[in-house]
């Protein structure tokens, strides 16, 4: 008896520990100051019946405009609540924060893993979820059971507007989703007129790093449509691999005249409710003194940018990145333009929030 | 004793030809990369050097002297640890499938390593050395716990490497865990350092790496002689007045060390320590005076060889080393257990 107690006993522990460390990040989301955000404009007959085609083509038919969602993509989450659908939200995934989910939501599991049991359980209208992740038989299970499965991925510049109509025609807020897309339009039209004419010579040479040292983006990834978007050229732009690796030496040679680090997850280096910029400023430090950076034109010029991810891939937040990119890149053709206003403006006119945060770091110098 | 004689003559004209091999694959290994730089450079930028004879661009200064040679530094001196860990292993636990694998370490290891990534040790005081320094202390912690749990068994010799295989899991699904709760910005960070790379060693790794390699080998060649008695058992190894327990901590000893700090730098390389060890016994014998410097050359060429292409296959890309090792290493274990080897 008391053997299996103490055995038990190392066994929660050794839970405790694990589960106590993983989940010692800090919760940002509640810094910052939200307001109601129901109050959006519904604008679709609720009871009248539609269809829409998601991104893996696949049409999904809806009686009425649901009245409960379950969502794992916390990308799709953050939609939801730019829509005014974030009262319909009963079920999230971990790591669904931020904006904060409502009380009565339900954490359904990982956002990487469908448990049907639990999402069957709080019976939601329907589930947004990743395509790439959500097993057949397991689709299948939900629809059986009457839950409308939708894949969104919402991390491809290019597919974004469309995204974002059809999310807003499922939860009836077809003009705030246009109000959305205009408002992403007016931007992407400011950069476009102002540097979409260059020619390939003339863009800059920007080397885009993600999350792990020296991997970066290439065709057809959600980084590189930024790029595109930003109008700058990507040294590895020619390449088919969409999240190549590439070599120390091979950097050195292309000499980069921007170099671009995207930061994100549980180790608030940049991000909503972060006011100390130390950790940013170390990730700058430690890519400035790789080995042989020092002769980089980026360095040298003090052209190196730490970018938060939330405004780099995802749907809401990519356009002021795609306009942070370009002001770095062409600070003389934007001189007008405030990123930060832009960044907050968003936020206040779609989420009724105000904006905390530090989301982008360069050289002091 | 003209026999003898003759198989020792043999065997030091082999390390002579293995040296030689290391170095032209050095050469070669230095003049190949993503970047234009290629062998002209490589002379011109030794000349430069040297002799201060010529002009040579910034660019093929750092790619040669703080990219390149750092790095086949590395591969080699990894290839000597991993090896020797083998070698050393196979001898005294008399089982020709021992690695640093067999006694858990690599998982304790990776465990150490995904426990720092997900917990953001680098934006501590420990900075950039968090993922090493984690990942070698809980290669040490490893092999104590294997050790002390064996020794809780009636034959601690025999129980030693299921111990080393049970921790092992352990720590392989501690690290499956982490990965599964890890969200997506750590995981590929997790998956990237369990497939071993030698592109992100900084010089400090190379200088762990070269010193502890080094020492480690010197330390096996002075001990040479009671190595290749302890291979014939423990009690032979008694009665011929070895004392078994001693060297056997100093094989686990000399064994963490080695694997620790070269796993803690590079991450996961597999098979290097199994086949390289194989590969020198078949060439030159179990005399592990011969052995030792034999299986270091060995060891350094097989790694040397996988990392050189897999940074060159597919240039500027990448490739895991761990993968190339397996991918060479695997036919020829598959061809020792046909062979009965």
């Amino acid at each position: 008896m008391g053997k299996s107690y103490k055995k038990l006993l190392v066994s929660l522990l050794v839970a405790v520990f694990i589960f106590g460390l993983i989940g010692c990040g800090t919760d940002n989301s509640s810094k910052v100051k939200e307001s109601d955000t129901s109050m959006k404009t519904i604008s679709t007959d609720e009871n009248k019946g539609f269809s829409i085609v998601d991104s893996y083509d696949r049409t999904i038919k809806f009686e009425r405009v649901p009245k409960t969602i379950a969502v794992l993509n916390s990308d799709i989450y953050q939609l939801i609540c730019l829509l005014g659908g974030k009262d319909k939200v009963i079920g999230i995934s971990d790591t669904v924060k931020f904006p904060t989910p409502p009380k009565n939501a339900e954490v359904l599991g990982s956002w990487k893993d469908v448990n049907v049991e639990k999402i069957l359980e709080v019976n939601p209208e329907v589930l947004f979820t990743y395509g790439k992740y959500t097993k057949e038989e397991e689709k299948n299970k939900l629809e059986a059971a009457g839950i409308k499965v939708v894949f969104i991925d919402s991390y491809k510049f290019y597919q974004m507007a469309d995204e974002v109509t059809k999310v807003g025609k499922i939860l009836g807020s077809e003009e705030v989703a246009a109000d959305f897309n205009s408002f992403v339009k007016k931007y992407v039209d400011i950069i476009n007129d102002r540097i979409g004419s260059l020619s390939e010579e003339e863009k800059v040479n920007v080397y885009f790093e993600g999350y792990s040292d020296y991997k970066t983006v290439g065709k057809g990834s959600g980084g590189q449509e930024l790029l595109d978007t930003a109008c700058v050229k990507n040294i590895v732009g020619d390449r088919n691999e969409e999240y190549p690796e590439v070599s120390d030496e091979w950097i050195l040679e292309k000499n980069p005249q921007v170099i671009i680090k995207v930061v994100g997850g549980s180790k608030n280096i940049l991000g909503f409710g972060i006011n100390d910029s130390s950790k940013a400023k170390e990730t700058y430090n430690s890519l400035i003194k790789r080995t042989g950076w020092s002769n980089l034109d980026a360095v040298k010029n003090n052209k190196v940018y730490i970018l938060d991810n939330s405004t780099t891939l995802s749907a809401q937040g990519s356009i002021v990145g795609a306009l942070r990119i370009a002001k770095n890149c062409y600070p003389d053709k934007f001189k007008d333009i405030n990123v930060e206003d832009v960044h907050k403006e968003l936020y206040s006119r779609f989420y009724g929030m105000d904006l905390e945060g530090i989301f982008a770091y360069e050289s002091d110098k | 004793m003209f026999e003898y004689k003759k198989r020792l003559k043999n065997n030091i004209l082999i390390i002579i030809f293995l040296f030689i091999a290391l170095i032209l694959l050095s050469i070669i290994s230095v003049s190949l990369g993503a970047s234009s730089v290629n062998l002209k450079t490589v002379i011109e930028v030794l000349l430069n050097k040297l002799f201060n004879i010529g002009e040579i661009s910034d660019l093929s200064k750092v790619v040669i002297l703080d990219i390149r040679i750092p790095r086949v530094m590395v591969a080699i001196f990894s290839g000597i640890a991993l090896s020797n860990a083998g070698l050393l292993m196979q001898g005294i636990f008399q089982n020709p499938l021992v690695s640093p694998y067999t006694l858990g370490i690599s998982n304790g290891a990776s465990f150490g390593a995904a426990l720092a990534i997900v917990m953001g040790l680098q934006f501590t005081f420990l900075g950039s050395y968090s993922v090493p320094l984690f990942a070698f202390i809980f290669a040490i912690i490893t092999m104590i716990l294997v050790n002390f749990i064996s020794r809780l068994a009636k034959d601690p010799s025999k129980s030693l490497i299921l111990c080393g295989v049970a921790v092992g899991y352990l720590f392989s699904s501690l690290v499956s865990l982490l990965k599964y709760v890890s969200n997506n910005n750590d995981l590929p960070e997790i998956v990237f350092w369990t497939m071993g790379s030698l592109s992100n060693v900084k010089i400090e790794g190379t200088i762990f790496i070269t010193i502890s390699s080094i020492i480690s080998v010197g330390v096996i060649i002075f001990n040479a002689w009671k190595f290749n008695v302890i291979t014939y058992g423990k009690e032979t190894a008694l009665s011929l007045g070895v004392n078994y327990k001693k060297i056997s901590r100093l094989v686990f000893v000399i064994c963490t060390i080695m694997v620790g700090v070269t796993v803690a730098f590079t991450g996961i390389i597999g098979f290097v320590g199994l086949v390289a060890p194989h590969i020198t016994r078949r060439i030159v014998g179990n005399d592990y005076r011969i052995l030792a410097p034999a299986a270091s050359l060995v060891g350094a060429l097989l790694l040397l060889v996988s990392d050189t292409i897999a940074r060159n296959i597919i240039s500027p890309m990448e490739l895991p080393i761990g993968v190339i090792t397996s991918i060479i290493g695997v036919p020829f274990f598959i061809y020792l257990i046909i062979k009965g080897k």
